[in-house]
């Protein structure tokens, strides 16, 4: 007998509801068991396609010396073969079924790189890592199209990430990039709550600001004010309340957060205006014209976000959804007076930790108290980095940050009970 | 119904360009072997650290530089096509190079600029050819590795040479041999 059946049983036998209402319920939660996909399977189906796949490639590097050219040959192909008549076969039978199109369409991904590795190790062909790289993800797009495969798209964007990583800007990872976005909004509209569309929900936005990166020179004034806009633009999508995010996992209003305050941090201290932000002493520092349109393309995409929410709610705009404006006056003041946006950005930060306690407080939300707990927190122990104070003053300094991150957990927690 | 037809078409597709890429591959090489011409490039010692690395071994040749003007310039990884020829010892040399692909040419390789050798005069373009791996056995790549290096530091022996087939832009490396024999039966008569 599962839990619900027994909690019905005995609600049914305190007479709290009737055995009617008791069968009505049993039926609904047996039908929305059956429509969920075992995740357990799905995972196991998956991590087994992708082990094989990846066992594959491994065995294939031992490079059998015994075999002739075209045995070889033969044994480069038949994984993927394989790959291609079992995602065939799920096409035409098993069509609806996840764990069918989830581990066939894994497993070919592999099998297709193990095939290119394989041929280029027996034909002697000096290919680099980055051709490897680049042909196996424009072999692997049309997968997670045809396949429907969510784990297919997630390996996709996270080969893509560690090709920005390893490699010299390219504009094809552009294309490769905005291949991903249909299948993720269809994803978005079909399965919002699938497990893989939840990891896209981070891999996309991650993957775009290491474009960004990619892209732009490296001019740190634009990189700066570039990366303010884009969070901002990032934590105003994830707030907007329009487009429904997973709402214990939104990625673009963490990532968002995540970026601003960093932002706000970095720019409190008074290196990091003079030895980052304003570091172009080499020509190859110099802004191009492309920084300028990313940096207003950022910008722009900001102030539309920010004129929907202004429009939607002008009382609920705080000051996280408005620091792209604010950041454009304090760089200049900076220029010239960087002591001055210093005390500014200091200013900003402790307001934004009030400001998040306050609204904990008022609304019990210990996740909002905590926030502005941290924020004040190493807005503290910043300041007390920068200055020359005794290591016990320092001490005694985090000892109270600490004693007042329990008190005011205990006063919530006292709070929420009452 | 009508969908499942066209995710099929699709699907037949990708199959298809899925085989064709490695196909193509081969397809390719092959063209560079039967078609192309061989040259033998004697090898140079290489950085011990360097050579072995797990299922390749890796190859220097010892025709890698060019005389160039004094007032030459050109930056790292640039893309230089060289012209080979048999020279008097039946191995290859540089015959000339040039920055754009020499099409009147019948064979021709596509290299990459390293840098300019300053010390000498004439001043010397170091060059890298884009055939610098072997691919063996695990198991015999170590011991291909330590008779190449042996062969190298001693003047007296024959050095070891590459087989390279060099086709319109393109070379495969076919194989490596010490003294007319391939690499492998070295190591296998070893065994």
């Amino acid at each position: 007998m599962s839990k619900i059946e027994q909690d019905l049983t005995e609600l049914v036998a305190a007479n709290i509801i009737d055995q009617q209402t008791a069968n009505i319920i049993g039926a609904y939660y047996a039908q929305k068991k059956e429509q969920a996909p075992n995740k357990m399977l799905i995972a196991f189906a998956v991590i087994g396609a992708t082990l094989i796949g990846a066992g594959i490639i491994l065995i294939v590097a031992a490079n059998w010396d015994n075999l002739s050219r075209i045995a070889k040959t033969v044994l480069a192909f038949l994984p993927m073969l394989i790959g291609q008549a079992l995602c065939g076969y799920t096409l035409l039978k098993k069509t609806d079924n996840l764990i069918w199109r989830e581990s066939t369409a894994a497993f070919l991904f592999f099998a297709v790189a193990a095939c290119i590795a394989m041929v280029s190790q027996i034909y002697n062909i000096e290919g680099n890592q980055w051709h490897f790289l680049m042909t196996w993800l424009a072999l692997s797009a049309p997968l997670f199209y045809i396949m429907r495969s969510g784990v297919v798209a997630v390996f996709y964007l996270l080969g893509l990430l560690f090709l920005m990583a390893n490699y010299q800007n390219d504009p094809a990872l552009w294309g490769f990039w905005l291949a991903s976005l249909p299948y993720y909004f269809w994803k978005h509209q079909h399965n919002p709550n699938s497990h893989f569309k939840l990891v896209m929900d981070w891999l996309i936005p991650i993957t775009l600001i290491g474009l960004l990166l990619h892209t732009a020179s490296e001019n740190m004034e634009l990189t700066f004010l570039g990366a303010t806009s884009l969070f901002n633009l990032y934590y105003l999508l994830g707030t907007f309340g329009k487009i429904q995010f997973h709402p214990r996992a939104n990625a673009l209003k963490i990532i968002g957060i995540t970026g601003l305050v960093f932002i706000l941090f970095g720019s409190s201290f008074f290196a990091f205006w003079n030895e980052a932000v304003f570091e172009t002493r080499s020509l190859y520092n110099q802004a191009k014209t492309l920084d300028y349109v990313i940096y207003i393309g950022l910008t722009l995409g900001a102030a539309l976000a920010l004129f929907v929410k202004i429009k939607d709610n002008w009382q609920g705009i705080a000051l996280l959804d408005i620091l792209f404006v604010l950041m454009i006056p304090i760089y200049f003041i900076a220029k010239s007076l960087p002591f001055v946006a210093v005390i500014i950005c200091n200013i900003l930060l402790f307001y934004l930790g009030i400001y998040y306690l306050k609204k904990g407080f008022d609304n019990n939300r210990l996740a909002h108290v905590n926030f502005g707990l941290l924020v004040i927190a190493f807005l503290i122990i910043s300041r007390f980095l920068d200055i020359n104070v005794s290591f016990v003053v320092r001490g005694m300094i985090f000892v109270l940050v600490g004693i007042g991150f329990f008190v005011v957990n205990y006063v919530i927690l006292k709070k929420q009970k009452s | 119904m009508n969908k499942k037809i066209i995710l099929l078409i699709c699907f037949g597709f990708l199959i298809l360009i899925q085989i064709y890429v490695p196909a193509k591959m081969i397809m390719d090489s092959e063209k560079i072997i039967s078609e192309g011409k061989v040259f033998n490039f004697i090898c140079r010692p290489v950085d011990p650290n360097d050579i072995f690395r797990g299922k390749y071994i890796t190859l220097r040749f010892q025709e890698d530089e060019i005389e160039v003007a004094d007032d030459f310039q050109i930056s790292r990884g640039t893309k230089v096509y060289i012209v080979p020829e048999v020279g008097p010892n039946g191995y290859a040399k540089i015959k000339t190079f040039s920055l754009s692909p020499p099409l009147e040419e019948p064979y021709y390789l596509e290299a990459e600029s390293t840098y300019i050798k300053r010390t000498t005069s004439p001043k010397r373009l170091k060059i890298k050819y884009p055939f610098t791996r072997y691919y063996m056995n695990e198991s015999k790549a170590k011991p291909a590795e330590k008779l190449l290096g042996n062969r190298m530091e001693d003047d007296d022996l024959p050095k070891p040479y590459a087989k390279i087939s060099v086709g319109k832009g393109e070379a495969r490396i076919t194989n490596v041999m010490i003294d007319d024999k391939a690499l492998e039966d070295w190591i296998e008569e070893q065994d």
